[in-house]
Formats: structure tokens, C-alpha cells, sequence
């Protein structure tokens, strides 16, 4: 059983680090996320390790808590309708827009061990010729320095592998080591991963076309996450895309950005962009796509 | 429409049934190709099979060949699931017409998530 001043240290030291906003009714989730780390580091409970956290402040193990806190499960194509509007209209409109400089940029921003952005790749590289000559960058970013690690192996479990991904995929995009698959190289490359705070400062990372912050702010405060997406926001194409979780959503939020619900998918756009924000009225996009092809 | 178990394992069969009830899917079992064969001939609305590759009498990379040249009037979706995970054997039964493959151990969410991509979900089935 955790004290009541020590989950306050916890909950203080995550929010500081990560954002993370946690109260009494998660509990269990320091618990169940932090007793390994305890015992992997050699402590008798979380309390010790709490009391070694206030009296060293030891920024190694500080770290350790926010991977242990901040790392998600996740599996191939989570949430598939979101890349099926993807593959079936936002990329599609994006090269239309994009056809003179032939660049393509996308952001994983809380890509955990990996699986989102190199779905994204997957899915590039099955729309076949119509991005040949393309410059494609997908940047993979994540607050823990473990699941980039993890991520960058891009080596997965038969169990991770079969969720999410179909067996044609596997066999196409994965090549058998031993017991796990491993991403092929052509894929791999696509991903640039590094390591990234939201809540530090991220405008160098440049323009961003397709944005993916999935599951990150439903554990931030109201005024956490309006610096989260009002920066997400500023490096926004103006076409651009941004895609939260399904859970997700920016209400109570003063932003620019508008809901498009298309084939079951729902993402954001620059209010005012060329998509419009009526529901199901696609036919801009189209439309612009004929003109310039 | 019916879903066709073929394991030779019963409480694989077992584990299986209790999932596909909960779908809301009807299914017959076999426990080998020989009786997978009867099944087809039976129930002419047999639309999936979840195959185990080694059973004895007859395996279920033959029943795979059998079907090939039975002249069913419908041809099934087939799942491959089995404890059979390398690649070029994977590559051999896609080759053989295999739609969706699951490695064993394999979790409920997987196997539910393969059955749901090949269009099977309850009453709303790919006839």
C-alpha cells in the first residue's frame, strides 16, 4: 500500500516531467505500472524508491518512472478506419497539394515501441506508384528513451505481429529471426525516431502534413493540452491532417482546429484549410486532385 | 451460414466453439481432414474453416489440396490455426489458398480480429 504523501510525490513528479495528470482513483495504476520498476531496481517497494527519488533526485531513475508511467500498449493499425481515410482520401488530397514540392512529412508523436509509425510506412508503401519520386519522412517521436530503443530494433513478437496486421502483411513487410520478425530494412528507413517531451519545446521538427498524437491527451490537463495542440497546431500544414485517439477530443479547447468525420474516421483540419469542415463532403479534395493531375 | 473447427485438439476445439458462440457464429468441429471433408459435403452453408495444420489421418495442408480440386459449390475462407510459424511454411499455405494465419498460443482478440477482417461477424456474415 503506497501513502498518501507518496502518490502525491509521484503524481507531482509526473506531471512536472510528462504532464501526466493522475489523482487517487489511479492508484492502481502506479502501483501495477511502478512495483517492477521497484523490484528491477533493487528496492523493497515503491515507497523506498520513492524516498531514494526525494532524497538523491537521481534523474536516471526519474525517467525510469515516466517510461514506466508513459508507455502504452500498442499494435499494428490501431484504430484501422484512421488509415483507411488515410490511404482512401487524406494522402490521396495531400499529393495533390503537395505535387510541387513532392514532400510528404508525418509525425508519430507518441509512437511507443513503434508499431504506428511503422503502420504508416506499411501503408505508403502499399499505394503503389502513385508516391514514386516522393520525398517521405515519417518521424517517430516518444518521451521514453526505452520504447525508442525497442522501436528503433523494429523487431516484434509473433504475438505483437499478429495483431493488427494481416498474414499477406507480415510475409511482405517482415522477415522471420528466430522466434520474432523484424521490419524490413526499405520500411525501416522511412522512420527517423528520436526522443521528445511534448511538453518541451518542438517547432524545429518543422511542418508536419499528417500529425498522429494518439492517447496522450487524455492524461493532461485542460491547460496542458491546449499548449500541446495549440503548438501541434502552429506546425500544422495548412492542409494538414492531425489525428487524436478515439477516446480523445478538443473540447473545452480554444483552437483552430475543426472535426472532419469521414469513413469512420474522425481527425482535425486548420480551420479555414481546403477540406471542409462539413461532414462527408469529400468532393473538394477530389476536385482538386483532377486539376492538377 | 456455419463456421467448420477442424483440431484435433478437443480443448482447443473447445476454447474455440465457446469464442465463435460469443460472436454469435454457428459452427460444426471435425477433428481431422477425413471428417473436415464429411462436414463440407454435409453443410453445404459451411463459409470458414479454422484449420490445425498436423492431425493425424489426414492434415490440414491435404484437406487445403482436396478443396482445391473438390468442386464445392462455395469455397470456404480459410484460417490457419496452428502451432506451424515459420515463414516459408506460412508461405506455403497462403500459396494453397489460405486467407488469414494465426500462430498459436493466440489470444481471443487475435483470432476474433482475423475472423471480423475476412467480413464474419455475427449476423451481419459474408455470405
Amino acid at each position: 500500500m503506497v501513502s498518501k504523501e507518496m502518490l502525491q510525490f509521484y503524481f507531482k513528479l509526473l506531471y512536472q516531467e510528462s504532464g501526466l495528470l493522475l489523482d487517487e482513483s489511479k492508484t492502481y495504476l502506479i502501483e501495477s505500472r511502478l512495483e517492477p520498476l521497484a523490484v528491477q531496481e533493487g528496492f523493497d517497494s515503491i515507497e523506498m524508491l520513492g524516498h531514494q527519488l526525494m532524497q538523491t533526485g537521481n534523474r536516471s531513475l526519474r525517467e525510469k518512472v515516466v517510461d514506466a508511467m508513459t508507455t502504452n500498449e500498442t499494435s499494428f493499425f490501431r484504430d484501422s478506419p484512421a488509415y483507411s481515410v488515410l490511404r482512401e482520401v487524406l494522402i490521396p488530397g495531400l499529393l495533390a497539394s503537395n505535387s510541387a514540392s513532392r514532400k510528404l512529412r508525418i509525425w508519430s508523436a507518441a509512437c511507443s515501441t513503434g508499431q504506428e509509425p511503422y503502420s504508416l510506412a506499411i501503408l505508403l508503401s502499399e499505394m503503389g506508384s502513385m508516391l514514386d519520386g516522393w520525398d517521405i519522412q515519417i518521424m517517430a517521436s516518444d518521451i521514453s528513451e526505452s520504447v525508442l530503443i525497442r522501436a528503433k530494433t523494429g523487431v516484434y513478437s509473433q504475438h505483437e505481429v499478429q495483431r493488427g496486421l494481416t498474414a499477406h502483411q507480415l510475409l511482405r513487410h517482415f522477415t522471420q529471426v528466430g522466434l520474432t520478425w523484424q521490419i524490413k530494412p526499405k520500411l525501416q528507413e522511412l522512420v527517423h525516431f528520436r526522443r521528445l517531451n511534448l511538453l518541451s519545446p518542438f517547432s524545429s521538427i518543422g511542418q508536419m502534413d499528417i500529425v498522429f498524437c494518439r492517447n496522450i491527451l487524455i492524461y493532461l490537463d485542460t491547460k496542458t493540452k491546449q499548449n500541446v495542440i495549440d503548438r501541434i497546431t502552429n506546425l500544422l500544414a495548412p492542409e494538414g491532417v492531425l489525428f487524436l485517439g478515439g477516446t480523445e477530443g478538443l473540447f473545452g479547447l480554444n483552437t483552430s482546429l475543426v472535426r472532419v468525420d469521414e469513413k469512420k474516421a474522425g481527425f482535425y483540419k486548420i480551420k479555414n484549410s481546403f477540406y471542409p469542415d462539413k461532414q462527408g463532403d469529400v468532393p473538394d479534395i477530389k476536385r482538386r486532385r483532377v486539376c492538377q493531375t | 451460414m456455419k463456421v467448420l473447427i477442424v483440431d484435433d485438439a478437443s480443448p482447443i476445439r473447445k476454447i474455440i466453439g465457446r469464442m465463435l458462440t460469443s460472436m454469435h457464429l454457428d459452427y460444426v468441429e471435425a477433428t481431422h481432414g477425413k471428417e473436415a471433408m464429411t462436414q463440407l459435403n454435409t453443410h453445404e452453408d459451411i463459409r470458414l474453416i479454422l484449420l490445425d495444420w498436423h492431425m493425424p489421418v489426414m492434415d490440414g495442408m491435404a484437406l487445403l489440396k482436396w478443396m482445391k480440386t473438390a468442386g464445392l459449390s462455395v469455397r470456404p475462407k480459410v484460417i490457419m490455426v496452428t502451432t506451424v510459424n515459420t515463414e516459408n511454411k506460412i508461405e506455403s499455405a497462403m500459396e494453397l489458398g489460405v486467407d488469414e494465419y494465426v500462430m498459436k498460443p493466440f489470444t481471443k482478440e487475435i483470432l476474433e480480429e482475423k475472423i471480423m477482417s475476412l467480413g464474419f461477424s455475427g449476423d451481419k456474415n459474408v455470405q
